[in-house]
C-alpha cells in the first residue's frame, strides 16, 4: 500500500531530531491506595520531521506522556532518547523540548512580541526581537506583535503560544490538544494552518489530542492509546481502515463505526458470522480453515456506516430492519435502523438527498470487503478474507442456529 | 486519571478555628528515597510554631493541675491534682453551682442567638443572593458594619436602654444584642452559598409548579446545608466567647461562662486555677461542636446538580 | 398541546439589548429549532416564553392565550436546562417525580410511578432511579432531565441546549434518540442550540437568531439551499462555505463571475444580477469535485494542504488568491501540487457584498435547477 507517511512527511528542519520512547512506565502511588499506573510501558520512535498523533480518551495517558517528554514529570521506568541521547534526568529548561500548551499559558502582561520573545530573552539570546518578528510573520501574527494577550481571539493566542515554542528551535515540538479551544470556524483554519507549517518548518512534533479528526487531519503517524497502553500506531488511513482492535476500530472515525454482537458459525457450505440468530454473512473459504476452529466463537463485527447500502427489504441478499430515526442533515443523510434481535441499533450514512421515515421497512447489506471481526473477549482483530466475490443470496435469514457443526 | 484523593490532615489547632479538610497531593513514586534535610528543617520550624501557639493553652492547663501552693511558680513540675476541677464542677456549694450556672446561661444565650439568626438570616441572605433591588447593598453593608464598631463603644448607651426596658441581666437581653454578632456573620457567608448554587434549581421548579417559598424550602436550603453547620458554627463560638456584652448587660442572673470564670479572681487570694480549670471547661461546647460538625463541611454537596 | 407566538419580544437588560422585537410563530405539534452563536439571545428567548424573565415589551402567547404577565407555574410549560439542573439531594426517582409532588401538578403516588415508569424506560435510564445525580455519567443527567420534562402534561416544551455538554460520539447518539423521541411526541417544542447539525436532524423548522434578532425562519431545505444571507450560509456546513469576493462581469456568454484578481472566474449564465455588482460567491466544499466533470465549470489550482477525514479528504487549493476547500473521496494528492477541480454552476450562492444579502439568481437556460429549487 502506498507509503503516504513517508512521502508526504516534511523535510525535517535541521534541528531537528527523533524521539524515543523506550518503555515508558508512569506510575503514581497513593497513601492507602493501589498505586495508579498512568502510563504502562510504551514503546514509541518519533523519526525526525514527523508529526505523531498521540490520540485517546480523557484519562489515557497521552498528556502524562507529553508531560514526561516535557521534563514536567518524571518517569517510573523507562526511557526518552531524543537524537539517541537519554534526556530524562534533565530538567525542562535543558532538554531542547518546546511545548505549546493547552490553555496557551501567554503571559498577560507582555505585548506578543515580547511573549514569543521572552524564552529567548531569558536566555539573553541576542537576536531574539529578530527571530520573534520572522516566526510572528510566519504565524501572520505580524499586526498583532504589540497587542496582548487580553485583546486577542483564541486562535490568535494559540497562534502566539506556537510562535512561542517554535522561536526556540527546538529538537522536539510538543502540542497540549492545540485546537480544543477554538470555535468551529477557527478551528478548521487553524488546523490546516498548523498542518503547513509543521510541513514547511520540518519540525519532529507530537500532538496530544482526545479529537480522532484532529489526529487524522495533522498527523502522518496517529498513536491510539488507552488506559496506559498503546492500541493501536499506525498512519491515519491504517488505522482507520484497519483498526487492530475494538477499541480502535469504535474510537477512529465519524460517524462511530457500527460494532455488532454475533458469533462465527460452522455449517456444512462454510464459516460465517450470524448477528442474532437471525442473518449469515458468509466469510471466504480461505477463512474457513483459519477459523474452523472457532466455531461459536463470540466476535464483534464492525462495519462503518458508510459501508452499508439500503435495499428493500425483501430483496435478497438484504437484512430487514426498520428505520429507527432519520436525519436529512443536507451534507449527508443519517439513518438509524433496528434490527429484530440485534439490541444495537445500526447506522447509515445516506446520500444526502435520501429520505426515510421511522418504522419504514429497509433492507440493509455489509459491503463484505469493508467489515471487520474482532474477537468478543480480547477485542483483537480476527484476520479473515472476503471471498472476492460473495453471491447475494448467500446473505440470507439463517433459521435458528442450532450450535453444532 | 491521576487520583487526587482528599486526605484529611490532623494538625494540631486552636479549637476556635474551623477545623477544614485539606487536601493533599498524590504522592508520586520517588527515585530517590530517604528524608532530605530541607524536610527536617521545615518540621523542625513547624514544631516550634506549634509550641508557640499551643503555649498559652499548655500553660493554662498546667495551671488548672497545679496545687494551691505552686500556682505563682513557674515550674514544670509539680504534683497534678484535680482539684481545681473538683471545686469548679461542684461538691463544694457556692463555687461549683456558680459556675454551671455560667456554663447553662452561654449555653442559652449562644444557642438561641444563633437560632434566631438563622430564622431571620436564612431568608434574608436568599433575599440579598437572588434579587437586586433598590438600597440593597447599603443594607447589606450596614448589616456587616455591625461587626466593625468596637463593642466598647455602645454598652453605655446599651445599658441605659437595657434597664429601662428591664432587659438588663436577662437571657433575652443578651440573645437579642447578641444578634449584631451573630446575624451579620449568618447573613454574609449563606449570601455568598445562596450566589453559589445556580438560579436554575429553583427556576426548575417554579415551572414544575411550585411557588417561591415552596421552591426556596425544597430546593435552596437542602443544598446550603453545610454552609448552614459553618456559619452556625462560627456564629456559635462568637457568641459564646463574646465579652463585653455579657459583662456590661448582666448581673448575676444571665451571667455568661465568659465573664463568670473571671470571678474566681476577686476576693482576698486570687484562685488561678480555678479560673484556668473554668476556662479549659469552657472550651468544650464549642470544641465539641466543631467536631461534629466537621462532616458538614464538606464541599460537593451540589456536585451533580449541574455539569461540571 | 397548544401553539406558541412570541410578539414584538423585546428583551432590555440595562443598556443592552438581549432580544429585538422577535415575532415566532411556532405551530401546534410542531419541533422548532432556534440556532445561534452563544450571546444571540437563545436562552433569553426560553427564559421569557417560562416566565422566568419578563419583558421589557411584546406579548408571549401559547394556545391563543396571553401569557405575558403570568406566573411560570401557571403557563403550562416544561423546561430542560442546559446544565439540566438537576436536585442533587433527590434521587433519580425523586428528580423526575418531583413535578408530579408539585401543588400544581399533583398526581397519586400510582400514577406518578407508572408514569416515570413508562418515560424512564423509553429513554433507557429505568435502572438508574435509585442513583444519585452525582453517581451519573453526563449522558444520563442528561436524559434524567429530560425525562423529567416529559413526565407531566405540558402545553409547550422548552429545550435550551440539551446536548451542548455531551462529547461529539455522544451528541450524535443522543441527537438520534431526540430524533425519535420528537417523531413519538408531537408536543409543541422549542429547541434552542449552537450546533447546526441538531437543528438540521430535529427540526421541523429552523430559525437562525443572531444578536436578538432573527434573520431567517424556514425548514432545512430553504436554510441550505436558500440561505438569505452570509450568517445564515456559513452557519450550517462543516467546513464552512467557501467565499469569495469579487464581482459580476459581463462576457459574450452572459455573465460571469470574477475575483478580484481575475484569476478565479466561473461562467454564470444568464443571472439577473446588474453587471458590476460586488458580490461574496459561495460554494459549498461538498458541492466541488476533483477532476473535470460535465456540466461543471474547471478551475486550476495548486493544493495548499491535505486532511484526512477517513474516508473523505479535505483539500485546500489555492486558486490565484483565494483558498478553497473541497472534501472529496479519498483519493492520492499531494500538497503543492497543480490540480483541477469542477464547480456546479447551479449550486452557486451570489450575496451582495454591501448587504451580506443573497441574490437570486433565474435558472439559466439549459442548464439543471438543481436543488435551489425545492
Amino acid at each position: 500500500m502506498f507509503d503516504r507517511s513517508r512521502r508526504s512527511r516534511a523535510t525535517p528542519q535541521p534541528m531537528a531530531r527523533d524521539l524515543r520512547l523506550v518503555d515508558l512506565q508512569k506510575r503514581f502511588l497513593q497513601r492507602g491506595k493501589a498505586p495508579v499506573t498512568a502510563v504502562g510501558g510504551i514503546d514509541l520512535a518519533v523519526a525526525e520531521g514527523e508529526l505523531l498523533g498521540l490520540l485517546g480518551p480523557s484519562g489515557c495517558g497521552k498528556s502524562t506522556t507529553l508531560r514526561m517528554i516535557a521534563g514536567l514529570e518524571e518517569p517510573t521506568a523507562g526511557d526518552i532518547r531524543i537524537g539517541g541521547a537519554s534526556i530524562v534526568g534533565r530538567s525542562p529548561h535543558l532538554r531542547d523540548v518546546a511545548v505549546a500548551f493547552e490553555n496557551y499559558a501567554l503571559y498577560p502582561p507582555l505585548t506578543v512580541e515580547e511573549n514569543i520573545a521572552f524564552g529567548l530573552n531569558a536566555r539573553k539570546e541576542r537576536d531574539a526581537t529578530v527571530r520573534a518578528r520572522e516566526v510572528a510573520e510566519r504565524l501572520g501574527l505580524t499586526a498583532l506583535l504589540d497587542r496582548k494577550p487580553g485583546a486577542l481571539s483564541s486562535g490568535q493566542k494559540q497562534r502566539v503560544s506556537l510562535a512561542r515554542a517554535i522561536v526556540r528551535k527546538p529538537s522536539v515540538l510538543l502540542l497540549d490538544e492545540p485546537l480544543s479551544h477554538l470555535d468551529a470556524a477557527e478551528r478548521d483554519q487553524t488546523r490546516r494552518e498548523l498542518k503547513r507549517l509543521q510541513r514547511e518548518t520540518g519540525y519532529t512534533t507530537v500532538l496530544v489530542t482526545h479529537d480522532q479528526q484532529e489526529a487524522l487531519s495533522l498527523a502522518d503517524r496517529v498513536a491510539v492509546m488507552n488506559a496506559g497502553e498503546l492500541m493501536q500506531v499506525g498512519t491515519p488511513d491504517e488505522v482507520y481502515d484497519a483498526p487492530a482492535n475494538r477499541f480502535v476500530a469504535d474510537f477512529v472515525g465519524e460517524p462511530r463505526m457500527n460494532l455488532l454482537d454475533g458469533r462465527l458459525v460452522l455449517d456444512r457450505d462454510g464459516i460465517g458470522v450470524a448477528l442474532a440468530d437471525r442473518v449469515w454473512l458468509a466469510l471466504s473459504p480461505e477463512t474457513r480453515d483459519a477459523t474452523a476452529d472457532l466455531n461459536g466463537r463470540a466476535v464483534v463485527i464492525g462495519i462503518r456506516p458508510q459501508d452499508i447500502r439500503l435495499g428493500r427489504p425483501d430483496e435478497s441478499g438484504m437484512i430487514a430492519a426498520s428505520v429507527f430515526a432519520f436525519e436529512p442533515l443536507q451534507e449527508v443523510g443519517r439513518l438509524t435502523a433496528t434490527v429484530p434481535g440485534v439490541e444495537t441499533r445500526i447506522v447509515v450514512e445516506t446520500h444526502h438527498d435520501h429520505r426515510a421515515v421511522r418504522d419504514e421497512a429497509i433492507g440493509l447489506a455489509f459491503e463484505p470487503d469493508r467489515m471487520h471481526l474482532f474477537d468478543a473477549e480480547t477485542g483483537e482483530r480476527v484476520a479473515w478474507q472476503p471471498e472476492s466475490t460473495i453471491p447475494t443470496d448467500r446473505f440470507q435469514p439463517l433459521s435458528p442456529v442450532t450450535g453444532s457443526s | 486519571m491521576r487520583e487526587q484523593t482528599a486526605i484529611p490532615t490532623s494538625t494540631e489547632r486552636p479549637a476556635s478555628e474551623t477545623v477544614a479538610v485539606a487536601p493533599a497531593t498524590a504522592v508520586e513514586g520517588e527515585r530517590r528515597t530517604g528524608l532530605r534535610w530541607t524536610d527536617i528543617v521545615l518540621n523542625g520550624l513547624t514544631l516550634l510554631y506549634f509550641l508557640f501557639a499551643l503555649f498559652p493553652l499548655v500553660w493554662m492547663l498546667i495551671l488548672s493541675l497545679k496545687p494551691q501552693d505552686d500556682l505563682f511558680t513557674t515550674y514544670f513540675v509539680f504534683e497534678p491534682t484535680l482539684a481545681a476541677y473538683r471545686e469548679v464542677l461542684g461538691g463544694s456549694g457556692q463555687v461549683g453551682t456558680r459556675f454551671l450556672g455560667f456554663f447553662f446561661n452561654s449555653l442559652i444565650v449562644s444557642a438561641g442567638a444563633v437560632l434566631i439568626s438563622l430564622i431571620v438570616g436564612v431568608p434574608a441572605a436568599y433575599a440579598f443572593a437572588r434579587w437586586r433591588f433598590r438600597g440593597g447593598e447599603s443594607l447589606l453593608f450596614t448589616l456587616l458594619s455591625f461587626r466593625f464598631a468596637p463593642e466598647l463603644m455602645v454598652i453605655i448607651p446599651l445599658l441605659v436602654i437595657y434597664r429601662r426596658f428591664g432587659l438588663f441581666d436577662t437571657h433575652l437581653g443578651l440573645i437579642w444584642v447578641y444578634q449584631l454578632i451573630t446575624l451579620p456573620l449568618i447573613v454574609w457567608i449563606l449570601r455568598s452559598y445562596f450566589q453559589d448554587l445556580t438560579p436554575e434549581l429553583e427556576q426548575s421548579a417554579l415551572l414544575d409548579g411550585y411557588n417561591r417559598p415552596q421552591a426556596f424550602m425544597k430546593v435552596a436550603v437542602p443544598l446550603i446545608r453545610p454552609g448552614l453547620a459553618a456559619a452556625g458554627l462560627l456564629a456559635f463560638i462568637f457568641a459564646w466567647n463574646s465579652f463585653v456584652f455579657p459583662f456590661a448587660l448582666t448581673g448575676s442572673n444571665a451571667q455568661t461562662v465568659t465573664v463568670g470564670s473571671l470571678s474566681f479572681l476577686g476576693g482576698a487570694t486570687p484562685r488561678y486555677n480555678l479560673t484556668a480549670a473554668a476556662a479549659l471547661i469552657a472550651l468544650i461546647p464549642p470544641l465539641l461542636l466543631a467536631l461534629s460538625i466537621q462532616r458538614f463541611l464538606v464541599r460537593g454537596l451540589t456536585f451533580g446538580a449541574v455539569k461540571g | 398541546m397548544a401553539s406558541l407566538t412570541l410578539h414584538g419580544v423585546r428583551k432590555e437588560y440595562g443598556q443592552v439589548v438581549a432580544l429585538d422585537s422577535l415575532d415566532l410563530d411556532v405551530r401546534d405539534g410542531e419541533f422548532f429549532v432556534l440556532l445561534g452563536p452563544s450571546g444571540a439571545g437563545k436562552t433569553t428567548t426560553l427564559k421569557c416564553v417560562a416566565g422566568l424573565e419578563g419583558l421589557s415589551a411584546g406579548r408571549v402567547e401559547i394556545g391563543g392565550r396571553d401569557v405575558t404577565d403570568a406566573e411560570p407555574n401557571s403557563r403550562h410549560v416544561a423546561m430542560a436546562f442546559e446544565n439540566y439542573a438537576l436536585y442533587p439531594q433527590y434521587t433519580v426517582y425523586d428528580n423526575i417525580a418531583f413535578p408530579l409532588r408539585s401543588p400544581r401538578y399533583r398526581v397519586s403516588a400510582q400514577e406518578a410511578t407508572s408514569r416515570i415508569d413508562r418515560v424512564t424506560t423509553t429513554l433507557g435510564i429505568n435502572q438508574l432511579l435509585e442513583r444519585a445525580p452525582r453517581e451519573l455519567s453526563g449522558g444520563q443527567r442528561q436524559r434524567v432531565a429530560l425525562a423529567r420534562v416529559l413526565v407531566r402534561p405540558a402545553d409547550v416544551l422548552l429545550l435550551d441546549e440539551p446536548l451542548s455538554h455531551l462529547d461529539a460520539k455522544l451528541r450524535a447518539a443522543m441527537r438520534t434518540e431526540l430524533k425519535s423521541l420528537g417523531d413519538l411526541q408531537h408536543t409543541t417544542s422549542l429547541y434552542v442550540t449552537h450546533d447546526y447539525l441538531e437543528a438540521l436532524a430535529l427540526g421541523d423548522r429552523i430559525a437562525v437568531l443572531r444578536e436578538g434578532k432573527l434573520v431567517q425562519v424556514g425548514t432545512r431545505e430553504e436554510m441550505w439551499h436558500q440561505p438569505v444571507d452570509l450568517f445564515v450560509a456559513q452557519a450550517f456546513g462543516q467546513p464552512r462555505i467557501n467565499l469569495v469576493l469579487g464581482e459580476i462581469v459581463r462576457t459574450d456568454r452572459g455573465q460571469a463571475f470574477r475575483d478580484q484578481d481575475g484569476a478565479f472566474v466561473i461562467p454564470l449564465g444568464d443571472v439577473d444580477v446588474p453587471a458590476q455588482r460586488s458580490v461574496w460567491l459561495g460554494l459549498r466544499p461538498r458541492d466541488l469535485v476533483l477532476g473535470e466533470s460535465t456540466g461543471m465549470h474547471p478551475l486550476q489550482g495548486r493544493v495548499y494542504v491535505v486532511e484526512t477525514l477517513g474516508r473523505q479528504l479535505e483539500v485546500t487549493v489555492d486558486v490565484g488568491a483565494q483558498r478553497i476547500s473541497l472534501v472529496v473521496p479519498r483519493t492520492e494528492i499531494e500538497p503543492d501540487t497543480m490540480v483541477t477541480f469542477s464547480v456546479p454552476p447551479h449550486r452557486l450562492l451570489l450575496f451582495d457584498a454591501a448587504s451580506e444579502r443573497r441574490l437570486e439568481m433565474a435558472p439559466a437556460v439549459g442548464h439543471q435547477a438543481g436543488a435551489s429549487h425545492v
